[in-house]
């Protein structure tokens, strides 16, 4: 499945400055693992080394929080954006 | 209850509280009140829109009072205060909504925190660089009334590589968009609307996104488990869920 990843401003150093890439991804795990494989070191700043979701990154599919689907599992369908938005504290 | 009858407290007089807070005197918002123990500096000044360079070394809470009045706030009180677990109850006495414009994650934890115990609705946000978040939060209750919270969408004070303001820097005007929302999304919620909506900001890019993250059912305020705010240590956890 081709989806787009919505990189957020904080992660942009990693993708070049490229604020969307897109990946190809049955799930959002796959596509984060794919998107580590285009941009190296991305995957440490959205998933710890359990293999689980950082407590303090939100994955959306769409509008859709993946904690409220089926996590790192949620199936992925061609065109759907998966959003990264980790949490900043600056004011 | 109308405006000119509510009470907001404004945690922090930085980047986010002093748009936010000048655009709720200009709305009409009754009572403010500034919780800041910092002093101006210039750092401050391109970011931090109620202040001069006359107001260097001047405390933020004084400042931001007096400027606010001359704003039209019928009425702006200083409070030379850190929001802390110990001075949350006093802050939060007959206040009507917070904004919580903090620069670091414990703060911003433990206004959460005090916000949902307390039944107070409060907007909170963040900005580093070129982008930012903001969360309106509604008055709520435990169990299946539990509303979105802070904590149902970040879980606990970030280790790692979270990034912060201090690190990272701040682009001025993208503080004040994201102050500016807050102050819009109070406006909702002390008109008796809901929060909830996650609002993404990409100041590169002059995206904003809304998302609507569902309340945790093992958020803490959810389950009850936070009941005491002294006893809660606020110091970044275990990076994993």
């Amino acid at each position: 499945m081709a989806v787009t990843v919505r990189i957020p401003p904080a992660l942009r150093s990693l993708t070049e400055g490229s604020d969307e890439v897109s990946v190809d991804g049955a799930t959002v795990r796959d596509a984060i693992e794919a998107l580590e494989a285009a941009h190296p070191g991305v995957k440490e700043r959205v998933m710890s080394d359990e293999g689980k979701v950082l407590r303090f990154v939100n994955l959306f599919v769409g509008e859709e929080d993946i904690r409220m689907l089926d996590g790192l599992d949620t199936e992925l369908k061609d065109g759907d954006d998966l959003s990264i938005i980790p949490a900043i504290a600056g004011g | 209850m109308t405006l000119a009858d509510s009470s907001v407290l404004l945690v922090g007089a930085g980047g986010l509280g002093c748009p936010a807070g000048r655009a709720l005197a200009q709305a009409g918002v009754g009572r403010l009140i500034v919780a800041d123990d910092d002093t101006v500096e210039g750092t401050n000044l391109h970011r931090q829109i109620l202040f001069t360079e006359a107001d260097l070394g001047s405390p933020k809470a004084d400042v931001a009072a007096e400027r606010l009045v001359a704003l039209g706030a019928s009425q702006a009180e200083a409070r030379r205060t850190r929001f802390l677990p110990e001075t949350a109850a006093a802050l939060l006495d007959g206040v009507d909504l917070v904004i919580e414009g903090s620069d670091n994650f414990p703060s911003k934890f433990v206004v959460a925190d005090a916000c949902a115990l307390h039944g107070v609705p409060v907007v909170q946000a963040g900005a580093v660089r070129w982008g930012g978040w903001a969360l309106a939060v509604a008055a709520s209750g435990r169990g299946a009334s539990h509303r979105t919270c802070l904590r149902c969408v970040f879980e606990d004070v970030p280790s790692g590589p979270a990034l912060s303001c201090e690190l990272a820097g701040v682009v001025g005007p993208v503080v004040g968009v994201l102050g500016a929302l807050q102050a819009k999304l109070a406006l909702r919620l002390l008109a008796g609307e809901d929060g909830g909506t996650l609002y993404s900001y990409d100041g590169r890019r002059d995206r904003l996104r809304a998302t609507r993250p569902s309340p945790r059912t093992d958020c803490p305020h959810a389950l009850g488990t936070i009941d005491d705010l002294e006893r809660i240590e606020y110091v970044p956890s275990s990076a994993s869920a």
